[in-house]
């Protein structure tokens, strides 16, 4: 099981983004808006957030998140997050999130422990604690061009037992954090166009690598 | 991933456990957290050692080892799932009837360059996507393998047409004075 997210950080105003918005814009067809609307959960000015189908929507004033749990769909994905930054052409964004996350079932427990040892080893723990677990692994790689970092988490599935999950997080920071640089949309569309396919490939193999470890 | 080292660590007071030796599941109560992160090199990248502000909500639903500890290990847990197997982009030749024709090209394989034809039925297009069904449009085709929960395997097909940014006045406007502009410059207006 995987997931597919795409989330900007910026300005953006949740009261907006009902499903009837995205039927206006023609970027949903008649079944997407009734099961949009099936999905709804909240639209009001400080959240927005509703499910049709493969997708999940959620709107704060300052992220705008784009959730897919069906790998199937992920072009599909990228295509409604250009489309709808196309159309909030003038909204001021900070950052953007490439996000993958991939559950895997392991074979047994053992095989679930033996990842955890290789990940983070009980030795140094020895004496220290007994009996510990490994709840989450963080590693991070920050990026200088455009700034920002791939940040990897791994821990034991709530979704699936024995499972492991591994999250990527490819932030992009698009605008200085003393807004003395500022982004538009269009930033959004090309980092998209630019970055998306290597975000991509890396939230298939480095779950791959790291699950192989086992 | 190679230019990490261990940065932060968080414990807590509170590291009992009833099964010694699991490195994974041993908790009953949060055992500890491990970041390990490299320092940030520009004060952008800065938040890797905590939450990231564009880090998926639904990857922040990190489980509580307690959660896992109840499940019933003798059945493992299972969900639906639907793996791609190979991806396609097309553009529509022809429409005629139920039938459309297509130019495929691999997406599985970008580095193969030829382009292959198919005929497809439009009971196999969605709905949503029948009036998008026209020469030129553009559209994904997957086939992949879906296992359900009860471990059922089958295949499928899903093809999903593309809804391209629709053209405001403005984009038109530039687009003609682009041309306006390539045309005078080539002594064609």
């Amino acid at each position: 099981m995987s997931t597919a997210s795409v989330v900007v950080v910026g300005t953006f105003e949740p009261q907006v983004f009902h499903p009837s918005w995205f039927a206006s814009h023609d970027l949903f067809g008649d079944d997407t808006l009734a099961a949009a609307l099936q999905g709804l959960q909240l639209v009001h000015r400080d959240y927005a957030a509703f499910t049709a189908g493969w997708l999940n929507i959620k709107v704060e004033p300052h992220r705008f998140e784009f959730l897919t749990t069906e790998t199937v769909y992920d072009a599909d994905l990228r295509d409604l997050v250009v489309n709808t930054f196309t159309l909030l052409s003038t909204s001021s964004v900070r950052a953007v999130g490439l996000n993958h996350e991939a559950h895997y079932l392991m074979d047994d427990l053992d095989a679930l422990n033996e990842l955890g040892y290789r990940l983070a080893p009980r030795e140094p723990w020895e004496g220290i604690l007994n009996g510990q677990g490994l709840q989450a692994l963080v590693v991070a790689e920050p990026r200088d061009d455009p700034p920002g970092y791939l940040r990897v988490q791994v821990g034991p599935s709530g979704r699936i037992t024995p499972g492991v999950v591994i999250s990527l997080n490819d932030h992009f920071q698009l605008a200085d954090s003393d807004e003395t640089k500022l982004a538009e949309a269009s930033d959004v569309l090309s980092l998209l166009a630019d970055r998306w396919e290597e975000a991509k490939a890396r939230g298939r193999s480095i779950p791959e690598k790291l699950v192989g470890l086992a | 991933m190679s230019d990490t080292a261990v940065d932060v660590l968080r414990f807590s007071e509170e590291s009992r456990s009833s099964e010694k030796g699991s490195a994974w599941l041993s908790a009953e109560n949060e055992a500890f957290t491990l970041v390990s992160a490299r320092p940030a090199r520009t004060a952008e990248a800065a938040p890797i050692a905590g939450s990231s502000p564009t880090q998926s909500l639904a990857a922040d639903e990190v489980p509580s080892v307690r959660g896992v500890w109840k499940a019933d290990l003798r059945f493992p847990r299972r969900l639906p799932v639907t793996v791609p197997l190979q991806e396609w982009e097309g553009v529509v030749d022809w429409v005629e009837g139920d039938e459309f024709g297509a130019t495929l090209a691999d997406m599985t394989r970008p580095d193969a360059h030829e382009l292959e034809q198919d005929t497809f039925s439009m009971e196999e297009v969605r709905r949503d996507d029948e009036e998008l069904v026209k020469p030129g449009a553009a559209f994904y085709w997957t086939i992949a393998l879906v296992t359900s929960d009860v471990g059922q395997r089958s295949y499928a097909s899903f093809i999903r047409f593309r809804r391209l940014p629709a053209w405001r006045t403005q984009d038109v406007r530039e687009a003609r004075e682009r041309a306006s502009e390539l045309a005078r410059r080539l002594n064609l207006a």
